[in-house]
């Protein structure tokens, strides 16, 4: 019997507050856009124009060594890191951008170089330029311990089956990026504003919407390739599909591009863990298949899972899909043999 | 329906024609045309169909006299209500005078949604019918959980169109953030424990939809529901139910009708 602790541990789902962040909280000057503020818990609060929105705990401010003693605690052996994405900066002028993404990218690079054994890295990318995105990722990917980019689940509006983000996921096709779709800047959240809804009901939502536009877009059947990757067990989708599959029966817009039914393709993405229930767990695998399911944990935000690797043993899932969603599928996503 | 194999339709007017954007002028006596038609209806095959009132919520006590008046004078079973009323959600207090009304006449609420504020940015291969819908309905089900409502008016049954959207899926991650964040605390309950108190129907278009359902809600919590005549409908509801391998009689017998039989007869004071 194999000692399911004694496999490498691998979260996919953590993000960073940048230290030009931090260190522009602490000179007080924007950050590309944003003021940095702390908020009355003591979380980073990101103030654009009116807009104020908290990050999901103290801990973003912590230095690297905190985080490695963190995930020490946590059992946790490698973080793939990505910017939080509330710092996407989608919406600004693109050489302010392309900047910010070099910067950002340039720091994850620098804490993966300094401790590779750790940590692996998500670039960001100016996405409302895609020939500079293209561009970056190119960068990227020709970096030593990179693994992929994390995006948002839409860009400024744009789902991702706009022809004009297409090149984008061809070169992460091209260049076997993993791609990290993590929503931000909901578009509902005009629409509920009361009891953090934005997060707990618009963040699946634009997940969903993000996983249908892929399916129904036929983006997925042109790149048969492209690996994605999402947040939270890729929101609603593994409810959704049933839905989705009669819409593809009965509306002739549904066939517009695709020539299988939707929930063909969920089994050729792959979900994160964090779906905060063990009967989620388990109808998330039944789905979308275990060798699909990687931890995340959302470190290091109050939305998150807090103590994964125990939630992860707890569960009833048997070993051999305990040591698949903690680690082995992440190796595979690494480019390298589990074991 | 005899082909299909169905004794009773609970009949609604279509959400597509609710209209609560109208001026009140036009909107009150729009509902109340609708609903004489609707008893009409009702009243030429009153072993086939049951009412459902529609209500222009955009003039709320108008809306909880036309109830009184559909409850009372037109037999109805109850209403049925957008997922939203132009904008406002369930836990408004402009609305909830209209819930209240509706407990204290015993009328069944049944909500389903309509005119998704998603459908901006959901334009392609009918996304918004296929999200945009299921998401507002789980917004319906949040609000009633985090504003209280449920909590002030624990004896309302209310049922939700779509085996209730997202919302069963969806709870997990509404019991974490009501553990870790202050705006959504002051539930009595977790939120996962309400969904036990409200009823949904079957409308899921897959039996392992309906199996995690029956396993979140519990088999006396769903009803039998078609969307009839929808193409986003269910075409043989009563097969589906039929064909589901892992049911008991029983179980089968209680989606199908028993449930829907037992809500019928608290209602109009005849056994099930």
């Amino acid at each position: 019997m194999t000692d399911v602790s004694e496999e490498k541990v691998v979260d996919v789902h953590a993000h960073l507050l940048p230290r030009s962040a931090i260190a522009a909280a602490e000179s007080r000057t924007d950050w590309f856009g944003s003021r940095i503020e702390t908020d009355a818990l003591g979380r980073p609060e990101i103030v654009t124009g009116d807009y104020r929105v908290s990050m999901g705990g103290p801990a973003n401010w912590e230095s690297i060594e905190e985080r490695i003693a963190r995930m020490d605690t946590l059992g946790v052996d490698r973080q793939m890191i990505s910017l939080n994405p509330i710092l996407f900066r989608y919406y600004l002028d693109p050489g302010d951008a392309i900047e910010c993404s070099k910067a950002v990218n340039d720091e994850i690079a620098g804490i993966v170089a300094d401790h590779p054994d750790r940590f692996a890295g998500f670039g960001t990318l100016p996405m409302q330029t895609p020939n500079a995105a293209v561009e970056e990722l190119q960068r990227v990917m020709s970096t030593a311990g990179m693994v992929g980019v994390s995006v948002g689940t839409h860009v400024g509006g744009l789902n991702w089956d706009e022809p004009e983000l297409f090149p984008v996921l061809e070169a992460a096709e091209q260049s076997q990026a993993l791609v990290f779709v993590h929503p931000a800047a909901s578009r509902l959240k005009e629409a509920l504003p009361r009891y953090h809804m934005r997060n707990f009901i618009a963040n699946p939502t634009e997940t969903t919407i993000a996983i249908g536009s892929l399916i129904f877009g036929g983006v997925l059947d042109r790149l048969p390739g492209l690996r994605l990757l999402f947040a939270h067990g890729g929101g609603y989708a593994c409810w959704a599909y049933a839905r989705f599959d009669h819409g593809y029966q009965v509306r002739a817009e549904a066939r517009e591009h695709i020539a299988r039914l939707p929930s063909d393709y969920l089994s050729s993405m792959w979900y994160d863990s964090l779906v905060h229930g063990y009967g989620n767990l388990r109808r998330l695998i039944d789905v979308v298949g275990v060798d699909r399911v990687v931890l995340g944990t959302d470190f290091p935000a109050d939305m998150g899972q807090p103590d994964p690797v125990a939630w992860i043993e707890k569960s009833d899932l048997s070993e051999s899909e305990q040591r698949a969603v903690l680690g082995e599928n992440a190796e595979v996503l690494l480019g390298k043999d589990p074991g | 329906m005899d082909e299909m194999r169905v004794d009773v339709h609970v009949l609604s007017l279509s959400p597509l024609m609710h209209w609560y954007e109208l001026d009140p002028n036009t909107g009150v006596p729009m509902a109340k045309e609708a609903n004489d038609d609707l008893a009409e209806m009702v009243a030429s095959h009153p072993d086939r169909f049951a009412g459902l009132a529609f209500l222009a919520l955009q003039d709320p006590a108008a809306a909880i006299e036309e109830l009184e008046r559909c409850i009372h004078d037109l037999g109805f079973l109850g209403m049925m209500v957008g997922s939203h009323v132009d904008g406002l959600d369930w836990d408004s207090e402009e609305l909830f005078p209209v819930l209240a009304a509706a407990r204290d006449l015993g009328a069944l609420v049944f909500i389903h949604p309509a005119h998704g504020r998603a459908n901006a940015f959901l334009t392609r291969y009918h996304l918004r019918n296929l999200i945009g819908n299921p998401f507002e309905t789980t917004v319906a089900i949040a609000s009633l959980i985090f504003g209280g409502v449920l909590d002030r008016l624990p004896d309302l049954d209310i049922c939700f169109a779509h085996g209730g959207g997202y919302a069963c899926l969806g709870a997990d991650r509404l019991d974490r953030g009501s553990q870790v964040r202050a705006e959504a605390k002051g539930t009595s309950s977790l939120p996962s424990d309400y969904l036990r108190r409200l009823y949904f129907d079957t409308l899921v278009f897959s039996h392992r939809g309906l199996s995690n359902l029956i396993e979140v809600v519990g088999v006396d919590r769903v009803v039998l529901g078609s969307d009839y005549p929808a193409d986003m409908g269910e075409p043989r509801p009563v097969d589906f139910i039929e064909s589901h391998p892992d049911l008991t009689d029983d179980q089968r017998r209680l989606i199908l009708g028993r449930t829907m039989e037992r809500l019928l007869a608290a209602r109009t004071g005849t056994p099930a």
